[in-house]
């Protein structure tokens, strides 16, 4: 090198000369320029940014203090334009004048999901210039996306990403779904496909039919528990940048998976790192939770039916004592007369009631008050706890680089005793073997650990379905105080005679009710589970540079976990298992990728460039789950297959799929302002049938840079792009829907037998098929102070693979058919904008918005309805000429002129058949963020949430059937009877007005008969991210022992607006295309706290 | 420099080579195929927990409507309010239908009669309950998915029609050489005895022959006296009666519903009923109540078709009789000699076929009492020589007979359901908020519906079959059905 550098100092010596450049007196030293690229939000300093001086062909990277350093040629003089890029971050441009042998100057970046110059890491982790992109894509910096401490790496994009929506489940590491540009796949997969380093991840998530083990458990389901998504696992302090590639265009190269979009994670490397010092990044977060919303519950009734309640045994021992609902006496804070004296037993609106005031009000704890206790369910959850800690270590020197992260969060939830933690180990090296041969590597374990999760989807060890059952004066705190009832007393000796369920050889909960709930407490303290997902992923890659513009990578990837999941249900616990039992399920996925890649980059003339990739890829994904389920013990309190009274319950069961691919892209540039891409890719997958499993998915695209072109640039359109591209694509298929193997039946005496399969299989079948095509502008206005980006874009996907209900009659309940469309539209905007850039004072906005019209075209011929999934009566559906995912249930009876019709005992009388009563997908959704700063200080927040949609709620359906909330009070706001309630706007069925006053019990335990009063308008808006952070002067940090230090007060899921109370309308109980139902909802988290982060 | 470029594409290529992605698709999680021996015992626990089980056919259905138990919570259908997906026995199709079909299948392709014979009677077995409970049902096109999609619906004559004709040839089929190919193992009824299978057939067919009494008196009398004489159930030891087993997952489903739920109790007419006939079966069928005080619990009902609270207390109602309700090993019967004894005394009476209906009958009560363990002479004795039970031949022995089926039919409750709809004994009185539509009901419901989903997935032929028995609608249940004979 020394020798070289010689030769080119001297030939950059002649060639000014010759050019008649003037050769400065001391042109034999060098100019050096260096500095610290800093955000301009927070003013946190950025690795890994390239500072280049374009126009000197040099560059330099910045090290984990965001310093860099950069030698300018010798004898540069006068003034230079730097540029510095990163991933995540708008380009900056400063002038420096170089005033001297040795320049400082610090540039700050302008961070946004919206660039204009960047460039973005896409399919296959193929780098490229955003002006290329003949599609939509947008990027996210890593840094983004852990400001505000999160459990959910994929939660962090909401809001954040125009096209995207985010429904995130309540339950601590719960899972979220996402959607990109809309529900294309009837009953298939509709979330992205996630790739990390270029390598796909598995993201399943198990899904949750709620009411937990009851006869034969389904492979991969767990009653009533959310253990989170996969891809939730991936460190948000490891990662660099995240591109949402936005629909089945960009990620076209993906071919069978392309369909749904892709969401291309880069993690961090060592790149840029620095090369001498310790290397230490620190991050640190302690947050507090507390619940956002809880059911708007009434106080003015207690428990029991009619006016009355006794208790006896707390099972129908007493007057109305077995009712776990609150249509009981009125909250008076009387001690005597809850039930009626013996002569009073007609149930009549508007009697005046004669209470036994010689009868004294028993409860479940003795006698006492009958009184309210309108904290009783938020008393009941505590204080959560969260602290999130990641420290990285990151050496380079000139062909080597490492980067070491360890990560840990401890969270004590909300739910008593519930605690989780995530522990997250990262490596990740590279090496430049010589000019020629390179390799990387990477390894990253995760372990997540749950135990004692609360339960939720209204199983009966789902606390909130415990408190939608509920008696409003029920004193919560008595419940934590005794967890069990004494054996030797009165009570529990009767409950022992009474109800033989229950077993004498283990304790009884104490509890307010003995025939439906034990003590919320006891459940989260003894009835425990323990989950832990361990996961190892990690890819090694080669690379041989054959010349200047050719070189071939060979990469090998894979992504393997294991799910381990025991739930423990103690004698005596009601429900699922009532003498004791367990559930345990093992799960191991894994996804392994072998592929590579060829590409050739060249310069044909001039003004014609051609970038060439091509490459194949083998995919082998494997799935292995093995359950054992106890459903009655022997002895208590040992959870053992051996301590199974009776056979127990087991299960194997394991699916292997195969793809193997050849692909290929080529990008034709012209002068920079013109790109035409193609693409190709053929699967032959496992599958398919033998002789028909090759499909071939192409692409077609292009981007025009008009400003550039037609030299339209000026002040205020600074920047002009128009693209357009068409692919077609498809989504994955299962394995094993060509034939159907027999089910398994009831052994008997431990003799198996076999039932016929109930699935008429397709010898057939085809991979559904999405063709899309999209047009798009990227705009800067304003020297760049305002970007817009706007896409419009349809998608037809045909071919669903759809086991179509048929008639039972037939000997089978489906048949697997390749058939129906479903179309979807939208118009996804983007801005960002920047009112005010001043040195000391910043403004930045970010809003992205989105709109998707969805139609089902088509389904199978005779087939206007189908199925996606049911809860509690209500069917979500996909009905022909209508958008996906209807809610279908019973409404009630209306006359022409829309009038609820009552019967003649003036109740609302169901409709005979069922109606679409709403649909789960919103209007539209978006998110706004706004970030200002001001000398050392930030601040910035982020709005984000749905337009329309609606949801079905049970919480709301049956906390109205059991007369626990406010709106229960309609008819009884005089007394339990009075005044009664009338139907509004009602007629009879002769079309006169409605004047009967029914009972408000009578009128709420008649809506069981229809959903429609358990549906709601969805639309909610979401404070969901607030943060002040101050950097700390450098004196002060350096002082520390750290270049830089930046604190912050954060905030999550501040403040929630929604249309209707009681229930977060956010809700998903998993991550299947059964949304838009809520049941026994968790409370959702709302966080805040401090975190704390410094750098070497 | 060129050989290595050359052998690292002839890596990369290996290791995408298209290695054999068919055998990868083999599903390992099942049997591609199940002889019958190993689909029998599928079979024999779907019927029996299907027509006899807790929900929707014997205690939600037949057997609440004859007023053997009531709803003590959640209670609609005691209020004749059919809950959305209950139907009668649509199931069987794709359950156990099916597996019986294909056991005949495989019997008729391996030579093997006796696999195709047993197949047929439970089938035929089947199809008489859904039928009875139902009405017309797709028949000659059911069963054929990979051809007919949307199977027509045949008449509940011609369904009757094909059992008879079913039942016959099952009767003749059997092989009972002992070296034919049978059930040594799966044959949870019989193990294996083809003899007792025959017999069940020909039951099969005299009950189902007796159906017919109102609407067809000549067919009747036909298939019953061909039914006797081809040989009926001789003795108790000849019960189709599953004998369930002590430990998990074979328990009966009274007990096993017992365990996590508390839906059901003794209703008050067959309590009060028994009692005044001084029935010593009571105490099998029903439990003591919960009174608090020990010395005050006796045997209570509910009154059917009350809404929530009303009514006692639940601890004064009994629940179904330990027998069943705290015994996992109890039996559950599909067909027992005492009603083949019932059927015979009745077509005896009608002079149908030889023999004495006053026999019939007293071995009928008695072969009831000892499936239920009272073998004491004296008791049972006692209790025929009541006037109300001593058989007076004539009008009033049919009466007689159909009271005493009624009671010994206690939890089989669609086959007492459909014997109340032929004979209208006993008279039963709907509970006070049972109602059909919008009015109270006077009546008992005549049948349960149809599957929901027919109307949207074989709409044009659950119509057909709606209008051609003239009925409101699939979920009609008031309009009574063709073998009553008032339809």
């Amino acid at each position: 090198m020394t020798d070289n550098r010689w030769f080119f100092r001297s030939l950059l010596t002649i060639g000014l000369a010759l050019i008649g450049l003037p050769v400065g007196a001391n042109a034999q030293e060098a100019t050096t320029v260096s500095g610290q690229v800093k955000t301009s939000v927070g003013g946190t300093p950025l690795v890994g940014v390239i500072v280049s001086a374009p126009s000197l062909k040099v560059s330099a990277t910045t090290d984990n203090g965001g310093n860099y350093r950069l030698a300018l040629p010798a004898g540069t003089t006068g003034s230079v334009s730097l540029t510095a890029r990163r991933i995540g971050y708008q380009t900056g441009t400063v002038q420096v004048s170089l005033t001297g042998p040795s320049v400082q100057q610090d540039i700050v970046l302008v961070e946004g999901a919206i660039e204009l110059q960047q460039v973005v890491v896409t399919a296959l982790g193929i780098e490229r210039e955003q002006r290329s992109l003949s599609y939509s894509a947008q990027t996210i910096s890593g840094d983004r996306l852990t400001d505000v401490p999160t459990t959910n790496v994929v939660s962090a994009l909401q809001g954040n990403v125009a096209g995207v929506q985010v429904t995130n489940s309540a339950n601590p590491f719960g899972s979220a779904r996402i959607v990109v540009r809309g529900n294309s796949s009837i009953l298939g997969q509709n979330q992205p496909l996630i790739v990390v380093d270029g390598i796909p991840i598995d993201n399943n998530a198990v899904g949750n039919t709620g009411y937990g083990p009851q006869g034969t458990p389904t492979p991969g389901v767990l009653g009533g528990y959310d253990i989170g998504n996969a891809a939730s696992d991936i460190g948000g302090d490891n990662i660099a940048s995240v591109t949402v590639l936005k629909g089945p265009n960009a990620a076209a190269l993906y071919g069978a998976r392309a369909a749904n979009g892709a969401i291309v994670y880069t993690t961090k490397s060592g790149k840029g790192a620095p090369s001498t010092g310790f290397g230490v990044t620190a991050n640190f977060g302690v947050n507090t939770e507390t619940p956002l919303r809880l059911p708007n519950y009434q106080n003015q009734y207690g428990q029991g039916f009619y006016g009355e309640f006794d208790f006896v045994d707390g099972n129908f021992g007493g007057k109305n004592d077995g009712a776990d609902e609150s249509w009981g006496p009125m909250m008076d804070n009387r001690t005597s007369g809850c039930v009626r004296v013996p002569t009073d037993t007609l149930i009549e609106v508007g009697r005046n009631t004669i209470y036994d005031a010689a009868h004294a009000c028993n409860q479940f704890f003795g006698v006492g008050p009958w009184s309210a206790h309108p904290n009783n369910v938020r008393d009941f959850w505590q204080t959560g706890l969260m602290i999130n800690a990641n420290i990285a270590v990151a050496r380079s020197s000139e062909r080597n680089n490492v980067r070491l992260s360890v990560g840990r969060t401890n969270e004590s939830g909300m739910y008593p005793n519930n605690t989780n933690n995530r522990t997250d180990i990262a490596l990740s090296g590279g090496t430049q073997m010589s000019d020629h041969w390179s390799a990387e590597a990477s390894v990253n374990y995760i372990n997540d650990a749950m135990k004692s999760q609360p339960a939720q989807a209204y199983e009966e060890i789902d606390p909130m379905q415990g408190f939608i059952w509920f008696g409003r004066q029920v004193d919560t705190k008595l419940l934590k105080q005794n967890l069990y009832r004494d054996l030797t007393d009165p009570l529990t000796q009767q409950i022992l005679v009474g109800d033989k369920l229950l077993r004498r050889d283990a304790p009884i909960p104490y509890s307010w009710n003995y025939s439906y709930h034990p003590n919320p407490y006891w459940m989260s303290n003894v009835k425990t589970t323990d989950y832990a997902r361990n996961r190892g992923l990690g890819h090694a890659a080669v690379t041989y540079k054959v010349n200047d513009w050719l070189s071939i990578t060979g990469r090998s990837g894979r992504d393997w976990y294991q799910n381990q999941f025991r739930a423990n249900y103690p004698v005596n616990s009601i429900s699922p298992f009532n003498a004791g039992g367990f559930l345990d399920v093992g799960e191991t996925r894994s996804e392994t990728n072998n592929d590579f890649l060829i590409t050739a980059n060249r310069t044909l003339t001039p003004t014609l460039s051609l970038t060439v990739n091509a490459g194949g890829n083998q995919r082998k994904n494997d799935y292995n789950t093995n359950m054992g389920q106890v459903s009655e013990l022997v002895v208590p309190g040992v959870y053992t297959l051996a301590n199974s009274n009776g056979v127990p319950f087991g299960q194997l069961y394991e699916t292997h799929k195969k793809v193997n691919s050849l692909y290929g892209s080529a990008s034709l540039g012209y002068k920079d302002w013109l790109t035409l891409d193609l693409t190709g890719r053929n699967d032959w997958s496992s599958t398919l049938p033998e002789n028909a499993n090759s499909l071939f998915y192409p692409s077609v695209g292009a981007a025009f840079v008009f400003t550039d072109a037609l030299g339209l640039q000026s002040s205020w359109l600074s920047y002009g792009k128009v693209r357009a591209s068409w692919t077609r694509v498809g989504n994955d298929t299962d394995p094993y829907q060509l034939a159907a193997v027999y089910g398994t039946g009831t052994a008997w005496a431990g003799v198996p037998s076999y039932t016929a399969p109930d699935r008429l299989p397709n010898p057939l079948l085809k991979p559904e098929q999405t063709t899309g095509a999209e047009i798009g502008a990227d705009l800067g206005f304003l020297s760049d102070k305002l970007i817009l980006n706007a896409t419009v874009y349809q998608k037809n996907t045909t071919n669903q693979i759809l086991p179509v209900s048929i008639s039972s009659a037939t000997g089978y309940s489906s048949a697997v058919v390749n058939s129906g469309e479903v179309q979807n539209r939208g118009l996804e905007l983007a801005a960002n904008v920047t009112p005010i850039e001043k040195p000391d004072f910043h403004w930045n906005v970010v809003l992205n918005w989105s709109k998707n019209t969805n139609k089902v075209i088509s389904l199978y011929s005779g087939v206007s309805r189908i199925v996606v999934g049911s809860y509690w009566n209500v069917n979500v559906t996909a009905d022909v000429g209508q958008p996906y995912g209807n809610l279908v249930g019973y409404r009630w009876q209306r006359d022409a002129q829309g009038h609820i019709v009552v019967g003649d005992d003036g109740l609302p009388i169901a409709d005979a058949s069922q109606q679409v009563l709403g649909n789960y997908n919103p209007d539209w959704v978006g998110g706004i963020t706004n970030s200002f700063s001001y000398k050392r200080f930030n601040f910035s927040f982020s709005f984000d949430g749905q337009m329309g949609g609606q949801v079905y709620s049970v919480t709301k359906w049956f906390g109205q059937y059991s007369g626990v909330l406010a709106n229960t009070l309609a008819g009884r706001e005089v007394d339990w009877n009075k005044p009664g309630y009338v139907v509004p706007n009602a007629v009879y069925s002769n079309g006169q007005p409605d004047t009967t006053h029914v009972l408000a019990q009578d009128y709420w335990h008649n809506t069981f008969y229809a959903q429609e009063p358990g549906i709601f308008d969805a639309t909610y808006f979401k404070l969901r991210e607030a943060r002040l952070a101050y950097t700390l002067p450098p004196n002060v940090s350096r002082f520390l022992g750290f270049s830089d230090a930046v604190v912050a007060v954060v905030g999550r899921n501040l403040l929630l607006f929604a249309k209707q109370p009681t229930i977060d309308p956010e809700t998903a109980f998993d991550t299947s295309n059964r949304q838009g139902v809520e049941n026994g909802q968790l409370p959702t988290a709302r966080s805040i706290g401090i975190t704390m982060s410094v750098r070497p | 420099m060129r050989y290595k470029i050359l052998s690292v594409c002839a890596a990369l290529a290996a290791i995408t080579a298209c290695g054999d992605l068919t055998s990868i698709n083999q599903n390992p999680n099942g049997p591609p195929d199940a002889t019958p021996p190993s689909i029998l015992p599928s079979v024999i626990q779907n019927v029996v927990g299907g027509v006899n089980g807790v929900n929707s056919l014997n205690i939600r259905g037949g057997g609440l409507w004859v007023q053997y138990y009531s709803e003590i919570q959640y209670r609609d259908e005691d209020k004749y309010i059919v809950r959305s997906g209950t139907s009668g026995g649509w199931g069987f199709y794709n359950g156990g239908v099916e597996d019986a079909q294909r056991m005949m299948q495989k019997g008729e392709a391996a030579n093997a009669p006796n696999w195709t014979a047993v197949g047929r009677v439970l089938k035929s077995y089947m199809f008489s309950v859904m039928t009875d409970a139902m009405g017309d049902l797709p028949y000659t096109q059911a069963l054929k998915g990979d051809t007919i999609l949307h199977p027509v619906y045949d008449s509940q004559q011609s369904i009757y029609d094909s059992l008879f004709a079913n039942l016959a040839q099952a009767n003749s089929e059997f092989d009972f050489r002992a070296v034919a190919t049978g059930f040594p193992t799966g044959d949870l009824l019989y193990r294996g005895s083809m003899a007792k299978w025959q017999k069940f057939a020909n039951s099969l067919r005299l009950r189902l022959a007796m159906h017919l009494t109102k609407v067809d008196p000549a067919k009747a009398q036909a298939e019953a006296a061909a039914a006797v004489s081809a040989g009926v159930f001789a003795s108790n030891a000849d019960n189709a009666t599953l004998l369930y087993l002590a430990s998990s997952p074979n328990r009966n489903p009274i007990y096993n519903d017992a365990r996590g739920r508390d839906d059901y109790g003794m209703s008050k007419t067959f309590v009060d009923s028994l009692k005044s006939w001084a029935d010593p079966r009571l105490p099998v069928f029903a439990q003591l109540n919960e009174d608090t005080i020990v010395a005050n619990r006796t045997y209570q009902g509910l009154s059917n078709g009350l809404n929530d609270g009303e009514g006692p207390n639940l601890f004064y109602i009994s629940r179904i009789g330990a027998f069943w309700r705290e015994t996992p090993n109890a039996p559950m019967d599909l067909l027992t000699y005492s009603e083949v004894q019932f059927l015979e005394a009745e077509a005896a009476e009608r002079g149908w076929i030889p023999g004495s209906a006053a026999t019939f009958y007293n071995n009928a009560i008695h072969a009831s009492f000892n499936h239920y363990g009272i073998t004491d002479t004296t008791v049972i004795n006692a209790y025929l020589a009541q006037p109300r039970v001593a058989y007076t031949p004539g009008a009033t022995g049919l009466t007689q007979i159909a009271y005493q089926k009624w009671v010994s039919l206690f939890m089989q409750g669609m086959e007492s359901w459909t014997e109340v709809r032929r004979t209208q004994i006993p008279a039963l009185i709907p509970g006070p908020r049972a109602v059909f539509g919008a009015g109270i009901a006077t009546k008992i419901p005549e049948r349960l519906p149809y599957d929901d989903q027919e109307g949207v997935l074989n709409a044009a032929n659950v119509a057909a079959a709606v209008a051609a028995q003239g009925f409101s609608a699939s979920n009609d249940i008031q309009s009574p059905l063709w073998f009553t004979g008032r339809q």
